[in-house]
């Protein structure tokens, strides 16, 4: 069963991907939190994460620099990252792309979004 | 000074908070006539800010009441929430931070590439004031925020169940 790491800095927004995703019917062991892109490289470093979800605009450390981070970490295993971000345009996607992010999901977003961006990564019962 | 008029901004404003609402939020909101609020200060509850730079920076901003918070606050959690707290700041911050992401999508064309900041929610604190000994009932004084700005907002009203809120937009091009 998969460990999603979910990074916001918004709990309010952690709480409703979560819920969304519980309520979806995907399988998911655990959620582990983070509020910005250092907080989660300290989580990817603790546990054993299956799936990313990662907002682009944060303190500390932004979304797309804690991208281009743990692609540098060189893990045995790659952890795929969707974003989930208010940035919508091409080039910001691209950019995503470019840094490592396996997958993209604008804010705001439908269950049946967030169902069929993360149906790749995860079981639905 | 008046914010820059824009065509179609006040339209990009009503679908952007719109589209959020009708996806993220179930609560059903009717835009009002937009206008530009020419005193300088702004008195409310609850406010969000958004900044923004680019070739254009501004201010995206999402005033409210406190009951209106604890509403969108509800209906995005999916539960009750009676209490003005951190999550309902949280949730507010979060609205305007989609409100400012929709509509910088919408204006790609005119306005350029921006960078959004975080955003900052400022809230009036609930006094409650009470003689030391206790003798005396306790009085609660709900104090609200205010917002002193040289520039104009363009101010776009919305109603909910007979409640209202605005969003607010200061734009200036950079030189």
């Amino acid at each position: 069963m998969p460990k999603v790491l979910v990074v916001d800095d918004s709990a309010v927004m952690r709480k409703i991907i979560k819920k969304n995703i519980a309520e979806s019917g995907m399988t998911v062991d655990e959620f582990v939190d983070a509020g910005d892109g250092k907080q989660a490289l300290e989580a990817v470093s603790k546990n054993e994460i299956d799936l990313i979800l990662c907002d682009w605009n944060m303190p500390n450390m932004s979304g797309i620099e804690f991208v281009k981070a743990l692609s540098s970490l060189g893990l045995p295993k790659k952890i795929p990252v969707v974003m989930v971000t208010t940035e919508g345009s091409d080039a910001k996607m691209a950019e995503a792309k470019a840094s490592g992010a396996a997958g993209y999901l604008t804010k705001p977003f439908t269950p049946d979004q967030l169902r069929d961006t993360l149906g790749n990564y995860l079981l639905v019962k | 000074m008046e914010t820059t008029i824009y065509e179609n901004i006040t339209e990009d404003i009503v679908n952007s908070t719109k589209e959020i609402f009708s996806t993220m939020i179930p609560m059903e909101i009717k835009a009002e006539d937009s206008f530009y609020q020419k005193e300088a200060m702004i008195s409310t509850d609850v406010m969000s800010l958004v900044s923004f730079t680019g070739e254009h920076s501004g201010i995206v901003a999402f005033f409210c009441s406190k009951k209106i918070a604890l509403k969108v606050t509800s209906s995005m959690l999916g539960m009750e929430v009676d209490e003005f707290d951190q999550d309902s700041k949280d949730a507010i911050g979060e609205v305007t931070n989609m409100i400012a992401g929709a509509l910088k999508n919408k204006v790609l064309d005119t306005f350029g590439a921006m960078h959004l900041s975080v955003p900052i929610v400022i809230a009036g604190a609930d006094l409650t004031i009470s003689s030391a000994s206790g003798e005396h009932e306790a009085m609660k004084i709900n104090s609200s925020v205010t917002c002193n700005s040289q520039n104009s907002w363009l101010m776009v009203p919305f109603s909910s169940d007979g409640q209202k809120f605005n969003v607010g937009l200061i734009v200036k091009k950079n030189d």
